[in-house]
């Protein structure tokens, strides 16, 4: 890193930006009155002030540049009112679905065209949209999507005008050439990505990933490297600044905790013909991302059963850095698992994450990968409560579960329609097929599939074997006695709790015995899901995430029948339970590899946590590269790693003020530790507990 | 059918062996070195009782796992070539499974000679070449020793010396320098490893009981000068 960079890193990071922001209020004299509150409000009505907020905090916004950095575009307003006010909000509940904060989000738009083109390429698409048929009633909307342009236009052009007082008339000429007509240099390419990025959240959708960066900006870097325009080492400065530029605004970014932004960024996979296409941008990402050391962007890497020991050593450098990056993919299993639901194949070869690990496709993906999760743990817990004293046989108690597994899915799903979802109009020009039919992106896309997470996948398994082995075969425990522990807790001193947390096999030994309900669970899961229509005539998907379900599914439940008691946590996504002590990372690997992944890739990775001493030498990193080509030749499908260390994860506890940039990998994304919640923070002490 | 005692198995070993590493700790060990971090390896008696099969089992289940990736197993301890004979039906029975040995060779040489001739790898400590210290620290001669290495010598099977950096006991120039001028005395150039202190011992002793008396001084500085082997054309490196 060289000593600008530095100077960067240290002013971001310390926020000293902050300086330059206001607090402004938006005028929310046209909304609705107490009288109008049971009248929800339309999509037109929401399209106008999506608009109206949109153009009104680009006129708001005032230039502000970090010293030093080329890259520009900073927030500078702070405005968190909802587009809504809660009346409002309320009479929209009521009548629809509304998911999260009810804005288009966890997508990754195609910013390929706008790079190219500038959004004078959008005017001429908006003109053409127009003269087709049907294009007159949509006028407005295209007549929307215009007036956002001009206004795109205008900021940037304040923007040129304050760098034109700054010396910088070079950059100020760039950026108006760009913005109108597109990038012709990699520099520009970066700097137009970021204002197109930074445009997304301040219209107020969210989660909004960087997408396949390594593959739509090749062909700027590598022109600029043939014409002998850019060197390798500018080419790794740009990228560098770039990856500081993601962490400006990121405290502004919602989430459920802070660093859960959704700035995730994919390299590496395959192209439109299955060739690898790891290339130098790819290598020079894992590079600027363990050297500047920052939580933002979020390294992603697809990887397959070919990729070289090399390409696994690269990133394991990176993972060494302890930011949980990467997080591996595996096209042998995430692609064919895309085309069996639906997916075109040059599509689903360009598949990215979502904010998390979701897997969507960059510009035409409306899905919502993570509209519900079940809690497979819960369904067990019900079972028992309800059937156990009545089933005389564990083939009659799964049956049961079958059933109730079938009646959450159907409960769940219902709830979920009429679905209702803020226009974008802004986003929906980075969109597939959304400015030449003017239609907005919140109304749909080529996929507008749902994912279903599924929680506490090893908690339920190694129930069901106790259930089996101790309750129906061994008689270890009464029905009385284990009703009592699901409706509340185990009492300290039953031998059954020592039986099971103790002696017990688990998921994440692998031991085929317990491993087999893993399999059956997850193939449930996938039968009760397949073939489910969502209302946008899209499916449902299974996965094996949590997301943050892990707590408060847990603290709505009491204890479960293999042990975890009352108030215990289950462990984020795809992973042994908390108080399991496994036996290394080759049986939890067999464990969580034995299932059918490929029926329930919605996303969700397996979480393996290393002790970072194991990174000391060259060897270390050998090894660790060693076992994630292992656990992808094994096809697991998902995976990220944490280089992780109790002790000092809890002396962080005691002394944040000396652990300020201490990162750790939570269930998606990676967060500065000491801002964590301490429900969080404790759960990561659990996990750390028992390192490799 | 041999039946043998372990005590205990690391999946993810770093310091063990190329690749993916499974060590397997054999249970009993002829030395008491002060400094041992595996203590409850000592003892003839303790850890499990397994079969031979049920361990060739293990590892070709995790073999079928590592296909395609560099993995292995390497057998540690207490001193694996005290089980001679459930060590060897293991060894014969996992096929070309990559293994790995830890020993301290203080074992008849037809023992060693035995197993090494099985083994991918051979990692043989070091630990003094002053007889009388030797005695003092490990409770045994190192004649034994220095025999059986001078004999791998002589042979081409792959290994690497290892010298536990003891503070004040062998970590100084002057037991550097025998070990460098016996080494380079051999037909063969044995390439050495020095180990840094394991300061969580004291710790690893406290969680099971044990005193851990040692009449060596921690905090005593320990002499890294990889040179003192180089000079003689020992290739030399702390791990």
């Amino acid at each position: 890193m060289t000593e600008e960079m530095k100077q960067i890193k240290k002013y971001i990071l310390n926020k000293k930006h902050a300086k330059f922001r206001k607090n402004k209020e938006w005028d929310r004299s046209g909304e609705l009155t107490e009288s109008q509150v049971n009248t929800a409000l339309g999509s037109h009505e929401l399209l106008l002030r999506k608009k109206n907020r949109l153009i009104w905090m680009l006129e708001q916004e005032q230039p502000a540049f970090i010293p030093g950095m080329d890259l520009v575009f900073m927030r500078t307003i702070v405005e968190n009112s909802c587009i809504v006010n809660t009346n409002e909000e309320k009479a929209l509940r009521n009548q629809y679905y509304l998911h999260e904060k009810g804005h288009v989000c966890n997508i990754s738009p195609d910013y390929s065209e706008v790079l190219a083109g500038g959004f004078e390429s959008i005017e001429k698409k908006i003109q053409k949209a127009k003269t087709e048929p049907g294009g007159s009633d949509k006028e407005e909307y295209a007549d929307i999507l215009s007036e956002i342009i001009r206004s795109i236009y205008s900021f940037t052009e304040k923007y040129a005008e304050a760098l034109e007082e700054d010396g910088r008339k070079g950059k100020a000429a760039s950026l108006r050439r760009s913005v109108h007509t597109g990038a012709e240099s990699f520099p520009e390419a970066l700097q137009l990505l970021r204002l197109l990025h930074y445009l997304a959240w301040l219209e107020g959708e969210y989660h909004i990933g960087l997408g396949r960066f390594d593959q739509y900006l090749y062909p700027y870097y590598k022109e600029d490297s043939e014409k002998g325009r850019l060197t390798d080492e500018e080419a790794f400065s740009c990228i560098e600044e770039f990856f500081l530029a993601c962490n400006i605004d990121n405290d502004l970014y919602p989430g459920v905790q802070q660093g859960d932004n959704g700035q995730s960024l994919m390299l590496g996979g395959v192209d439109e013909d299955g060739k690898d296409c790891f290339n130098e941008l790819s290598e020079m990402c894992l590079r600027a991302s363990r050297e500047l050391k920052l939580i933002d962007p979020k390294i992603n890497l697809r990887v397959n059963q070919d990729t070289g020991i090399k390409q696994y050593e690269e990133a394991t450098r990176l993972t060494k850095a302890g930011l949980g990056f990467p997080q591996y993919s595996n096209d042998d299993v995430v692609i064919p698992a895309l085309t069996r639901w639906g997916y075109q194949l040059e599509d689903a070869r360009n598949y990215t994450v979502a904010a998390c690990w979701e897997f969507i496709i960059p510009g035409k993906g409306m899905d919502i990968p993570n509209i519900e999760a079940v809690s497979f743990p819960k369904i067990v817990n019900r079972c028992v409560e309800k059937y156990l004293k009545e089933t005389d046989s564990f083939g009659a108690f799964k049956e049961k579960l079958l059933e109730e597994l079938k009646a959450e899915v159907d409960d769940i799903t219902k709830r979920l329609e009429p679905i209702f979802m803020y226009p974008a109009p802004y986003l929906s020009m980075l969109m597939y097929g959304c400015t030449e039919e003017l239609k907005d992106i919140s109304q749909g896309c080529v996929y507008n599939n749902y994912g279903l997470h599924g929680t506490g996948i090893s908690c339920a398994a190694d129930s069901l074997y106790a259930l089996e082995m101790y309750y129906f075969t061994e008689k270890k425990i009464t029905a009385e006695e284990l009703i009592g522990a699901v409706r509340d807790d185990f009492p300290e001193d039953l031998p059954y709790l020592k039986l099971v947390r103790d002696e017990m096999p688990h998921m994440g030994d692998g031991n085929p015995a317990v491993d087999k309900y893993g399999v059956w669970l997850l193939d449930a899961f996938a039968e009760e899901v397949d073939g489910r229509k969502n209302e946008r005539g899209g499916i449902y998907r299974a996965g094996t995430g949590s997301a943050m379900y892990y707590i408060r599914h847990a603290e709505e439940l009491g204890a479960s029948p293999d042990g975890r008691r009352k108030g215990e946590y289950f462990p984020a996504n795809f992973s042994p339970g908390l108080s399991v002590k496994t036996k290394g990372p080759l049986s939890v690997i067999k464990s969580f590899t034995a299932p059918n992944l490929e029926r329930v890739a919605n996303g969700g990775p397996l979480t393996l946590e290393f002790h970072d001493s194991v990174f000391r030498g060259e060897e270390g990193i050998r090894k660790v590269a060693s076992l994630v080509q292992m656990f992808i030749k094994n096809k697991g499908h998902q995976l990220q790693l944490n280089a992780i260390n109790a002790e000092t994860l809890k002396d962080a506890q005691r002394h944040p003020e000396n652990y300020r940039n201490l990162i750790v990998r939570v269930w998606g994304w990676s967060a500065y530790f000491v801002e964590l919640d301490k429900v969080y923070q404790d759960h990561l002490i659990r996990r750390a507990e028992y390192t490799v | 059918m041999e039946t043998g005692r372990i005590f205990d198995t690391k999946e993810f070993a770093v310091y063990d062996g190329e690749g993916i590493r499974v060590t397997y700790f054999l249970q009993g060990c002829p030395l008491r070195c002060e400094w041992c971090h595996n203590p409850e390896g000592q003892p003839v008696e303790g850890g499990r009782t397994v079969r031979s099969v049920e361990i060739i089992d293990e590892i070709r289940d995790y073999a079928v796992m590592w296909k395609g990736c560099t993995g292995g197993v390497t057998f540690s301890g207490g001193e694996p070539l005290m089980q001679e004979a459930f060590l060897a039906e293991i060894m014969d029975g996992i096929g070309d499974v990559s293994k790995a040995i830890e020993t301290s060779a203080a074992v008849r040489g037809q023992v060693f000679q035995n197993i090494c001739r099985r083994a991918d790898f051979v990692y043989v400590d070091l630990k003094l070449m002053d007889e009388e210290q030797h005695r003092r620290y490990t409770g045994i001669s190192n004649r034994l020793i220095l025999d059986n290495i001078r004999w791998l010598a002589e042979t081409d099977i792959p290994c690497t010396v290892r010298i536990p950096m003891i503070p004040g006991v062998n970590a100084t120039e002057e037991n550097y320098r025998q070990t460098a001028e016996f080494l380079a005395g051999l037909p063969r150039k044995l390439p050495v490893e020095l180990l840094p202190y394991n300061t969580l011992t004291r710790a690893k002793y406290d969680a099971i009981h044990k005193e851990y008396r040692i009449s060596f001084d921690e905090e005593d500085a320990v002499c890294e000068d990889t040179q003192i082997f180089t000079r003689y054309g020992i290739p030399c490196g702390i791990l």
